[in-house]
């Protein structure tokens, strides 16, 4: 496709993937508020209250955003200025990068130029450090201490998301995220072929997504609000649209990697209804995400630190071993 | 021989011609009046033979004839009511008493408070800064340097580039890990905790002085304010005081219905605080769910008092509303299901593999450290102290012959430890509701006696007590003789607890101090009560102090 | 271990379909909000018919939030509700049950809507000296001490009562100092 084709189809891209962010974190929402015998913000507005509020708020999240967007911003005095406001503006532009390596369906608009994979990986590691760029050059201490937990958390998550990535890699015999997408259409979806490095790449995106048990970075009884402890308004808003963006890009790559990009029996990859499918298999993760968010408090740094190395790493490695083992009993996944 | 007969004449024995004066007022409260110069002795017989507590040390302005050192020493873990207060005259010439920290460690906070409200001076003492007022006032013992003066930068340190030098890190006043405000200094490598510096006094309204310009059925709604989770305790304890002060005898049934209020009371102040420490290790859904029941209890307070909280039945004398065969009948149902989601509750707890995780092994607080600190309360039993108030000194309904009941122990002194102690002591709670609600069906009679004339409260002083869900309150009323008190003195558990922070906090890293601090279970409502001070001197703050402040 | 988690995820996905909290302005039957009971103890009501402006509630009031205040022929009795601690003390002491707490809470308000809701006024009508002309005390108060006496004093001294009653009653207290030699109730004039 032409350049001009590529740009409408990247705007379009990271606009779907912005939309479908805020409707991932609406859905943790409401299904953390529903196991606590509350309500979380409306599905279906209640009929005396359409006027003022309209018919649903499924959108609350950004609505959060924009009123965010619309307040004062304060920088403390002794914050290093410029650090301190690149920070989120080089994770968005990081993440806008990855939603459009990132396809829904058959709309891909980056994703199948030969190591978008790499890429992909590469670009989601830049998340974390401006997270703990941006909470060290704040002048607060407690932006040090949870840019020393974000650190020390993103050498455990990152691991098993590395190695389990790699792996369908590997059982896909191409770097390419649309490559691996169509391999699985040829053989079974991965999850089912290999749940071992699901498993492992699934506990990883919880960890960088900052759901409990892992939400150590942002524990606000113990560092106030971590290294977002002195954004304010727009910088804060800022810092709002790429948590969104991170969840879909994150929810996204596993639904590629393992879940053939939405393709199931009857509705191949060139069908428009894919994206109906991705949506419906997003909600599935997430649902399963919020139901482990919800039933667990937060782990201690060096609990967390043990939990990882010995689960989470352990499956991806078991995965990867899974995969060699695949090679010679299916001899179908192309070597 | 009773052992307070064998301990008041060792007492005598050891004092000789120093003893002035002695006198009982209740049964087994005893007044000893002695020099000064032997307050460390008694101490060393007292905490040391005897092992014996310190409860508070209460000074009172005696205007011409000087001031009143109050030594209260509570002995009712040996024998039932037992207290000797050992009574001290200052001349107004002479404002110096030696400190008994060296013998009773639990007394250096006492002594503290003491010395910021009133002009005595406790002399050598370990550690004599402020506890209440702002570091920057003047110190009105002697007029010293302001604190902040010697310590440049008392809050905050800049930031450190080399990893290993120890930095300073303000938990507080304004966190979200506390509820009230409470300044906690806290010493860090890395992110181990080495030393901690406990400040507090953001919450004070001056309450002790309020109780100087109210009559005593006044004071009742007072005290009832001082703290918003413990109402019915402070109130019970207050009129404690006053009904032993004015000779007063309760009738049984408001006896059951006070108790009952008290123990529904605790039921629901332990179920406040399990839901806290789940939101303080991060677990908000324990926190949804626990709150969930304690809407119950309140359920209950609102049907039979008027409002969820603030009962106000307690008047001096009984209580206020008497209540019928079908609410009794209502409550019974409602507590048989308070005690099945209880239940089911404290199992979902005892096996979810996270919580225990977080909590044992956390903030350990040894016996002796317990012994000697002066713990009370839950935190107390949970490191094996078999210290209950409504074991040594019985009042209302937990006599032997109203109810049967014991005292629930833990071994380990850690949060784990503690968070039990108070599970099981909501089951414990609700079974003595059950046996006073049996009574209440079966007893008749009044629920108060007769009004309380201004004249039948004499020139004396008393002591009042209860178990709050805390720990032990205690209340010292001295009378003149008017329907006003002259004075009243609290001692609230968390005043006791929070003392024994720095030990239970050393050694173990920052993410655990939100549920250590949160595991005594701190008011600081009920803590801070001081009266603005006596310095004439304009305190105003220097500007150069806030200079050190600029970040 | 892992049996606690999932008996946790049991009772949690029970609660799910169960909210505690209500769907206001839509609320279904079970999860009807909580009415307050009759004991509640929210805004003061005087009985219009009951109370005779004796001023009790004011001495008795934990807050000071109660005030009398006499003016002309009328004498107000204000409640300010953003003072008050709702104890009841004032219900409690009320000799002729004239004021009850009812159920209904205040709730928060606009400032300028606080202004005007949060208080409770009765006014009651104050006689006047006969002699003097100044206002003595309510009229309400006057009749309620006279019926109670008389129906409290054996027949013996009930005329007499009524009769003196019928004079002393209508002037203020100055007056009836200065007019006791005519009254015949001056010390002196006992010897």
């Amino acid at each position: 496709m032409n350049l001009i084709e590529l740009i409408i189809q990247a705007t379009l891209l990271t606009s779907a993937s912005f939309i479908l962010g805020t409707i991932y974190n609406y859905e943790i929402r409401k299904i953390s508020a529903r196991l606590q015998s509350r309500r979380g913000p409306w599905l279906l507005v209640p009929k005396p209250l359409r006027k003022s509020l309209g018919t649903t708020r499924i959108l609350q999240p950004l609505y959060d955003i924009i009123k965010l967007l619309c307040k004062e911003t304060i920088i403390p005095p002794t914050a290093r200025r410029r650090l301190f406001i690149s920070a989120p503006l080089f994770a968005l532009l990081c993440l806008v990068a990855s939603s459009t390596i990132i396809p829904i369906g058959e709309y891909s608009a980056l994703s199948s130029f030969d190591l978008s994979l790499v890429a992909l990986l590469y670009l989601l590691l830049a998340v974390p450090f401006t997270l703990i760029l941006g909470g060290s050059v704040s002048s607060s201490p407690w932006g040090i201490f949870g840019g020393q937990r974000e650190a020390d958390l993103m050498l455990a998550y990152e691991t098993p998301i590395v190695i389990g990535s790699f792996t369908t890699a590997i059982m896909a015999g191409s770097m390419s995220i649309k490559e691996i997408q169509v391999a699985q259409t040829l053989s079974l979806p991965y999850l089912v072929l290999n749940p071992f490095a699901a498993a492992a790449v699934l506990l990883g995106i919880i960890g960088k997504l900052h759901l409990k048990p892992f939400d150590i970075p942002e524990a606000e009884v113990e560092i106030v609000a971590g290294p977002a402890t002195e954004y304010s308004g727009k910088l804060l808003g800022l810092m709002e649209i790429n948590k969104m963006l991170l969840t879909s890009v994150c929810i996204g790559l596993f639904i590629n990697l393992f879940m053939a990009g939405g393709a199931v029996p009857g509705v191949t990859l060139n069908n428009p209804l894919t994206v109906l499918t991705y949506l419906a298999e997003g909600l599935i993760i997430v649902a399963v995400a919020s139901l482990i968010h919800t039933l667990n408090p937060r782990f201690r740094i060096d609990q967390a630190l043990d939990w990882y190395i010995k689960t989470a790493a352990l499956l991806a490695a078991v995965g990867l071993c899974w995969a060699y083992i695949l090679r010679y009993i299916y001899p179908a996944i192309s070597g | 021989m009773k052992r307070s007969e064998e301990i008041l004449s060792g007492l005598r024995e050891r004092l000789a011609r120093d003893l002035i004066s002695e006198s009982k007022t209740a049964s087994n409260i005893f007044f000893i009046n002695t020099k000064k110069e032997r307050v460390r002795e008694v101490a060393k017989y007292l905490i040391g033979e005897i092992k014996g507590r310190l409860a508070h040390i209460s000074v009172i302005d005696r205007g011409l004839d000087g001031y009143e050192v109050v030594y209260h020493y509570s002995l009712d873990h040996l024998e039932k009511y037992l207290h000797i207060n050992v009574k001290v005259s200052l001349p107004t010439d002479e404002l110096e008493v030696e400190s008994v920290s060296g013998e009773a460690p639990e007394s250096s906070w006492s002594e503290r408070e003491m010395m910021e409200l009133t002009p005595v001076k406790f002399t050598n003492h370990p550690d004599p800064r402020h506890l209440w007022l702002p570091y920057e006032w003047p110190n009105p013992v002697e007029g010293e340097e302001p604190e902040s003066k010697k310590d440049k930068n008392p809050t905050s340190t800049p930031i450190e580039d080399k990893p290993n030098k120890p930095s300073l890190m303000p938990l507080g006043p304004y966190h979200p890990l506390l509820i009230e405000g409470a300044y906690f200094r806290v010493k860090l490598q890395g992110e181990e905790i080495t030393d901690v510096d406990v400040k507090l006094g953001w919450n004070h309204r001056g309450i002790m002085k309020l109780f100087e310009s109210r009559s005593y059925s006044r004071g009742v709604y007072l005290a009832e304010r001082i703290c918003g989770i413990c109402n019915v305790t402070h109130t019970t304890a207050y009129l404690n005081a006053v009904e032993t002060l004015s000779g007063i005898d309760v009738p049984d049934r408001a006896k059951y219905i006070r108790t009952l209020m008290a123990e529904l009371e605790r039921v629901h102040s332990h179920l406040l605080w399990l839901g806290v420490a789940g939101d303080l290790i991060g677990f908000k859904t324990l926190f949804m769910l626990s709150w969930k029941i304690r809407e119950k209890v309140m359920d209950i307070f609102e049907a039979t008092t008027g409002s969820r909280r603030t009962p106000a039945m307690n008047i001096i004398g009984g209580v206020r509303k008497n209540l019928s065969g079908e609410t009794t009948g209502k409550i019974e149902r409602r507590l048989a299901d308070i005690r099945e989601d209880v239940e089911r509750l404290i199992k979902l707890g005892y096996d979810h593999p996270l919580m225990r995780n977080r909590m044992q092994n956390v903030g350990v607080l040894s016996f002796s450290n317990a012994v000697s600190g002066g713990a009370v309360g839950p935190t107390a039993r949970a490191s094996g102290w078999r210290l209950d108030t409504r074991w040594s000194t019985p009042y209302l309904a937990y006599a032997e012959g109203y109810t049967t009941w014991d005292i629930v122990t833990e071994d380990g002194g850690d949060v784990w430890a503690r968070t039990m102690v108070r599970l099981k002591e909501i089951l414990v709670s609700i079974d003595i509701a059950k046996q006073c609600l049996h009574s209440l069906k079966e007893a008749g009679g009044p629920i108060k006696t007769e009004t309380v004339d201004p004249k039948d409260f004499p020139y004396s002083e008393a002591l009042g007590k209860a178990e709050a869900p805390r720990g032990e309150l205690m209340y010292y009323i001295v009378s003149n003789g008017t329907n006003i008190p002259y004075s009243v003195r609290i001692r609230t558990p968390s005043f006791r607890n929070n003392s024994l922070l720095p030990k239970m906090l050393k050694g173990y890293t920052l993410a655990d101090a939100p549920i250590i601090i949160g595991s005594i279970d701190p008011c600081y409502s009920c803590t801070d009560r001081i009266i603005v001070i006596k310095d004439s001197e304009n305190p105003k703050v220097k500007k150069d102090v806030h200079e050190g402040f600029k970040r | 271990m892992k049996t606690g988690l999932a008996r946790l995820a049991k009772e949690l996905l029970r609660n799910s379909l169960r909210p505690v909290t209500a769907n206001y302005p839509a609320i279904p039957e079970h999860a009807r909000p909580h009415e307050p009971g009759e004991e509640v103890r929210g805004r003061h009501r005087f009985d219009v018919e009951k109370c005779v402006g004796c001023g009790a509630c004011q001495t008795v009031c934990s807050s000071g939030a109660i005030s009398v205040t006499d003016s002309g022929i009328e004498r107000v009795l204000r409640i300010d509700l953003s003072t008050c601690i709702f104890c009841g003390r004032c219900r409690d002491i009320c000799p002729e049950e004239g004021l009850q707490l009812t159920p209904e809470i205040p709730s928060a308000q606009p400032y300028g809507d606080i202004l005007k809701t949060f208080k409770v006024e009765h006014s009651v009508d104050l006689s006047s000296c006969v002699g003097c002309g100044r206002p003595t005390y309510p009229k309400k108060q006057i009749e309620t001490v006279r019926m109670r006496i008389i129906s409290n004093l054996d027949k013996v001294n009930v005329d007499s009562a009524r009769r003196d009653m019928d004079i002393y009653l209508k002037y203020c207290l100055n007056c009836r100092r200065s007019l006791s030699y005519i009254f015949g109730t001056h010390p002196r004039k006992l010897y």
